[in-house]
């Protein structure tokens, strides 16, 4: 059985914990309880073929009080970036976090989700922000925690660049949804 | 072979090289080639690369100028080495190092740990009876108790964990133990390291490697690229970290490549599982031990005194039985009844006066005095030295007296005036013990000394003269009488006749008529003086004699002054 260290990173109260609770447990709380320092789970799985857990460190979200710490970052062979798409200002945070995340631990994959979409109508974050984020080059998925929506997928893309035997691009994955 | 003729060589010529090379072809070439590589030595990289360790080798075994030539470029390689990447050479030297140094700290702090353990050994009995205040409490069996605070220690589990992912790399854990997802665990582990870490300024070396929850203890060793957690239940010895430590280098010495290049697949790992199951110790207090500890105190203490007890009981008893002993010795003591209750002693019998003091004997004995109760009846003793003792006690004689036993008769020799005499034959005669008394040689002898004192006096007179008028002839005869008085006295003491013969002298001068009659004068002069009358028990006569007779032949023709006197003679006869 191989094992991987994924981090789930992104601005506070953009559903990390949700979508860990989601992929690991199937459930979803609608009460809101902020992460201190940092909650571990795993989830088993194989990936074409393959046995894999991945072991989940849930971080606390940054803000301008909690800034994102190497220490938690540092051993993970990839991570999710979390946005809020009804919150604008998640996507400036998320792209801060992705710099600090490769200083720290290199190209490795990554899967961005944009979260909430079930509440899609209310969303802040634009088409227009959507494609600057493709031009960046990056893959998203949009997910959402409540139905499950794209939870699945996002975490099977990011196993799945994990176990290739190099990784080509510093991103991973497919563009869902809408 | 046209060829060959053209050379201008003979049939038989070519023959032989021929032959010569039919023979000798491979060492032909083996030569040329020799030649070839003599003729065009070359010292390119890929010649020296095989001749340099050969060369490095013969060069080191003729003197160290190659080590000379050779060290300030390690040194200086080795240098840059270590500032460029320090890590590898941590990373290195650490499995040699790390135990040189627990050593030499452990030796350092054992002494430390062996003066703690007695201290805590010695708290054992206080906790002891603690336990068994709670077992009474509780209402649970002492035992139970004992085995819930015995257990002094166990480790539970051991955990091996990659310390850049926090990934577990392999765990162990003992029989019976509720194990949690190993997983989640290590990952937990090194995310609260990383958390109290970075929350409170921890220096990078100064890491976390204690939990404390409860009973339980999570020990956590830091290795290069592992860490060690033992999750331990109890109170752990210093001496189990040294363990971990060991541990945790070996797996660092034998899997370093695995650990640098592990990927997630913990597999590569079960091989270390034995050495964390190694890990998996457990140490109960001894029970016996603990107890024991305070039952021999106890005994000791129990054993001390029962032996303090009957030492002094022993001694005190010998004590006794000496003074018992020495009180049947002593002349004039007897011990009529001696009984003992416990330690209080009761003691009667008989003393004689003269006896040695019971109380003297037993201060020296060494008894307590407190503790014995004498009770002396008075008596007296019958045996010899105690008659003769209680003779001289009640007799008081003069130092001329020798008084002496002799079978159950006092005897007393010597001189002694009449007065004792006849005191002491009345005393004696009450002395019990006594079968009689005998004082002859006593009277007898003082007799003689009066009798040889009288013999021994005179009177001188003037010449021609009988009277008795000047100063000394008076002085004279009140000595004279005075000794007749005692001989008169000792005489009715003895019941003797004695005669007393007062004779008169006189000088070669004058007739030997004229001489007669003044010596028979003189005579005559001292009868009257001392008044015969008045000595009952005496019988006196004077008389004169003449010189003629009996002085002149010793004396011829001198007339001496000293023969102008009168002399007493005195016979004792014994009455029968």
């Amino acid at each position: 059985m191989i094992e991987k260290k994924i981090c789930m990173l992104g601005a506070f109260a953009v559903g990390k914990t949700s979508l860990v609770r989601r992929f690991v447990s199937s459930c979803f709380s609608e009460q809101y309880h902020t992460t201190i320092g940092v909650t571990v789970d795993k989830r088993s799985t194989t990936i074409d073929g393959t046995p894999l857990t991945m072991v989940l460190w849930d971080l606390y979200g940054e803000d301008e009080f909690q800034k994102l710490r190497a220490s938690y970052l540092r051993g993970s062979s990839g991570y999710l970036l979390v946005l809020d798409g009804m919150r604008r200002a998640t996507l400036d945070i998320a792209l801060h976090i992705q710099e600090r995340a490769t200083d720290t631990l290199g190209p490795v994959p990554f899967v961005v989700l944009i979260n909430k979409h079930d509440r899609r109508a209310e969303w802040d974050i634009t088409e227009q922000d959507l494609a600057q984020l493709t031009q960046r080059g990056w893959s998203f998925v949009m997910s959402s925690a409540k139905t499950g929506q794209g939870v699945e997928d996002a975490f099977a893309t990011l196993a799945r660049a994990m176990l290739a035997p190099a990784h080509s691009s510093p991103t991973a994955g497919n563009t869902h949804g809408s | 072979m046209a060829q060959s003729r053209n050379d201008g060589t003979t049939p038989g010529e070519q023959d032989y090289a021929e032959l010569r090379s039919l023979l000798l072809a491979p060492e032909q070439t083996r030569l040329e080639q020799l030649r070839e590589q003599v003729e065009h030595i070359d010292l390119n990289a890929q010649n020296l690369s095989r001749v340099l360790p050969d060369a490095i080798a013969l060069r080191g075994e003729g003197d160290h100028q190659l080590t000379h030539v050779l060290t300030p470029h390690v040194s200086e390689a080795l240098g840059t080495s270590v500032r460029r990447q320090p890590h590898l050479i941590v990373d290195a030297i650490a499995p040699i190092m790390m135990p040189a140094i627990r050593q030499a700290i452990a030796n350092a702090l054992r002494s430390m740990v062996q003066s703690l353990n007695q201290t805590i050994e010695h708290s054992l009995s206080i906790q002891s009876l603690k336990w068994r205040v709670e077992a009474l409490r509780t209402g649970k069996p002492f035992a139970e108790i004992v085995l819930l605070h015995t257990l002094r220690y166990r480790v539970e589990q051991v955990f091996l964990i990659h310390s850049q992912t926090g990934l577990l790399l392999a765990h162990a854990a003992g029989d019976s133990v509720a194990v949690q997802d190993q997983t989640l665990v290590s990952g937990m582990l090194s995310a609260i390291r990383s958390f109290v870490q970075d929350s409170f300024g921890a220096a990078p070396d100064q890491v976390l490697n204690t939990l404390q929850v409860g009973e339980l203890t999570v020990w956590i060793e830091q290795g290069p690229a592992a860490i060690l957690a033992a999750v331990i239940r109890g109170t752990p010895p210093e001496n189990l970290r040294l363990h971990l430590q060991d541990i945790l280098t070996r797996i660092h010495a034998d899997r370093s490549e695995a650990l640098a290049r592990f990927t997630g697949d913990a597999a590569t790992f079960a091989s270390v599982t034995p050495l964390l199951e190694e890990c998996l110790r457990a140490q109960f207090e001894s029970r016996r031990r603990g107890i024991a500890l305070m039952t021999w105190a106890l005994m000791v203490v129990a054993l001390l005194f029962t032996a303090w007890w009957g030492l002094s009981s022993y001694q005190e008893r010998q004590r006794w039985q000496t003074y018992l002993s020495h009180l049947a010795a002593e002349p004039g003591l007897v011990v009529t009844n001696a009984e003992s209750e416990g330690r209080r002693y009761r003691l009667t019998g008989l003393r004689d006066p003269l006896a040695a003091d019971p109380a003297a004997l037993l201060q020296d004995s060494g008894m307590d005095a407190s503790r014995v109760e004498s009770k002396w009846q008075a008596y007296y003793a019958l045996d010899p030295t105690f008659i003769l003792k209680r003779a001289g006690f009640v007799l008081s004689p003069p130092q001329t007296v020798q008084l002496s036993l002799e079978g159950s008769r006092l005897t007393a020799g010597g001189t002694a005036p009449a007065d004792w005499i006849r005191h002491s034959r009345t005393v004696a005669r009450a002395l019990p013990g006594l079968d009689g008394y005998d004082d002859r040689r006593l009277v007898s002898c003082s007799l003689d000394v009066l009798r040889q004192q009288l013999i021994e006096t005179s009177i001188l007179f003037e010449q021609g003269r009988s009277n008795l008028a000047s100063p000394d002839q008076l002085q004279d005869v009140r000595r004279i009488a005075e000794l007749l008085r005692q001989l008169d006295d000792m005489a009715r003491l003895a019941g003797a006749a004695v005669s007393v013969s007062i004779v008169g002298q006189t000088d070669i001068v004058g007739g030997p008529s004229l001489n007669r009659r003044l010596s028979e004068s003189r005579a005559r002069a001292v009868l009257d003086a001392i008044h015969p009358a008045s000595f009952q028990a005496l019988t006196f006569q004077a008389r004169g004699m003449t010189p003629e007779t009996e002085l002149q032949r010793a004396t011829p023709a001198v007339a001496h002054p000293q023969h102008r006197r009168a002399s007493l003679d005195v016979t004792i006869q014994a009455v029968p």
